[in-house]
């Protein structure tokens, strides 16, 4: 299987701990960081909206040649990232190779489910709403939401629903943009029913599967049946 | 008690910081304007059209009819029965000033203030964050379309509170001295001149866009904390308002 994620010697700031390992086709690993804080910056760093403070992280784009997406900060941009400055001026440079999910799921307060699962999908790519539709409606069920469910479900507000469904509209959100690497925040799994949490599981390990990675990111010793990168 | 001086250098760098960083949004803005082609930003787009646009015509058309019929009166007062004089002051004063304006004012106490809020409240969700982490820009998603909706917005009810203001005016003058309706409306199309037009044009799209650009900035700037939510919508409200007037003062001097 080929490499899809490479950590070379990455660092977090605030951490001293340094983390190097490849993420290879059909893999779903499990990476425990030392605190909440080194989790988040972990997955920004991952994710490519934060540099990370020492080392590189390099994804492979489609024609199977590394790109980094965080390189090691310059000194002039760690003074950037060190100061307070208004965050609209930090760059955003998120690939589209790697895909998220939240721990609360992330969503946008004043935008519907449907509109909150789309968002990504439809800013990054054009994609036929019937062919949307249908990925939603496959991906509920694999879920475990029931299928009399579904339009209510995704026509709700998020401050209307229960932590469960917001994590569960995160979850779907992440896997409909079918990226080829998926960081998933291992508190995802709390406060969730162990039959849903057994379906969110084996849902990521059928996206891994196809050809894709999974990288599940906790701040503490957890029980996922994934293998854990030492 | 600190020095005077010492606070008037630190306030006068606040303000400076505050220019700077506008002009960096709107440049931000500018180079993020064809992201309007990505469906969820056009979807935002119609939203705000909708809440800022169709949504104040009601108060619009009523602030004009009023507007419209005590400047009439005024200067009926003032000039007593002269068609022409009344019909060259309404164009002067609605026209040029009180259409673009008096419409800023409605726009930014509707609108500024929510934008502020909105933006605002987001940031203290971590929403903001979490766009980002989508690799979404919150600039090209949020800030593009309350800016073109606002600039679009602010012309086209522009002219609509000028037509407002204008057919009251006329209506009311060709009741009080009993004049021909159709006469005056000959008469204005002779007195109005390009300059006024364009320089109304150009007002309420610079006011459209300093409206949205004032409020998104103070949205997006805030930390964490639910207090700096009502601070930031206060601040963009005053200072939207004070960037209307200043920029009123100057397309003025320039053009007149």
């Amino acid at each position: 299987m080929g490499a899809l994620f490479r950590f070379v010697e990455v660092r977090c700031k605030g951490s001293d701990r340094v983390h190097t390992f490849t993420l290879h086709a059909g893999e779903m690993r499990l990476l425990q960081l030392a605190s909440g804080a080194e989790k988040n910056a972990m997955i920004d760093s991952a994710i490519g909206v934060t540099l990370c403070a020492e080392g590189d992280i390099e994804t492979v784009q489609g024609e199977r040649r590394f790109k980094k997406i965080a390189v090691k900060a310059t000194l002039g941009e760690r003074r950037q990232h060190n100061e307070p400055l208004p965050v609209i001026w930090q760059p955003v440079h998120s690939s589209r190779h790697v895909a998220w999910v939240a721990a609360d799921g992330g969503l946008i307060s004043n935008l519907r489910i449907w509109e909150n699962v789309t968002l990504p999908l439809w800013y990054h790519d054009r994609r036929e709403v019937m062919e949307t539709e249908q990925s939603i409606r496959h991906s509920l069920g694999v879920l475990g939401l029931k299928q009399d469910e579904f339009g209510e479900f995704m026509i709700a507000q998020p401050d209307s629903m229960e932590t469960w469904q917001r994590k569960l509209a995160g979850l779907l959100r992440a896997l409909l943009q079918k990226s080829p690497v998926l960081v998933v925040d291992a508190t995802l799994f709390d406060d969730v029913k162990a039959r849903l949490a057994g379906c969110w599981m084996l849902a990521l390990e059928s996206y891994a599967a196809e050809g894709r990675a999974v990288l599940v990111m906790s701040d503490r010793a957890m029980t996922l049946p994934c293998e854990k990168i030492e | 008690m600190k020095n005077p001086l010492l606070l008037m250098q630190s306030w006068l760098g606040m303000q400076g910081l505050f220019v700077r960083d506008s002009v960096l949004l709107f440049g931000q803005v500018l180079h993020a304007l064809p992201a309007v082609i990505k469906w969820p930003v056009r979807r935002t787009l119609l939203k705000q059209l909708y809440f800022t646009g169709i949504q104040s015509v009601g108060p619009i058309a009523v602030m004009g009819f009023l507007a419209g019929l005590i400047m009439v009166m005024q200067v009926s007062n003032l000039v007593g029965r002269n068609e022409l004089l009344t019909l060259q002051v309404l164009i002067w004063t609605v026209v040029r000033e009180l259409g673009p304006l008096l419409t800023a004012i409605v726009i930014v106490g509707r609108s500024s203030s929510a934008i502020a809020s909105e933006l605002a409240a987001m940031q203290v969700n971590g929403e903001i964050k979490d766009l980002k982490r989508m690799g979404i820009s919150p600039v090209a998603y949020l800030v593009v379309p309350r800016m073109l909706a606002m600039t679009i917005t602010s012309s086209v009810l522009t002219f609509f509170f000028q037509v407002v203001a204008i057919g009251t005016g006329m209506l009311v003058t060709a009741w009080n001295i009993d004049v021909s309706l159709f006469g005056e409306i000959g008469h204005f199309f002779e007195m109005i001149s390009y300059l006024e037009i364009f320089a109304a044009l150009l007002k309420s799209v610079c006011f459209g866009m300093l409206m949205s650009l004032v409020p998104c900035y103070y949205g997006l700037t805030v930390r964490h904390s639910m207090n700096d939510i009502p601070v930031a919508a206060s601040r963009a409200v005053m200072r939207s308002l004070m960037a209307v007037f200043a920029c009123d003062g100057l397309i003025t001097i320039l053009l007149f």
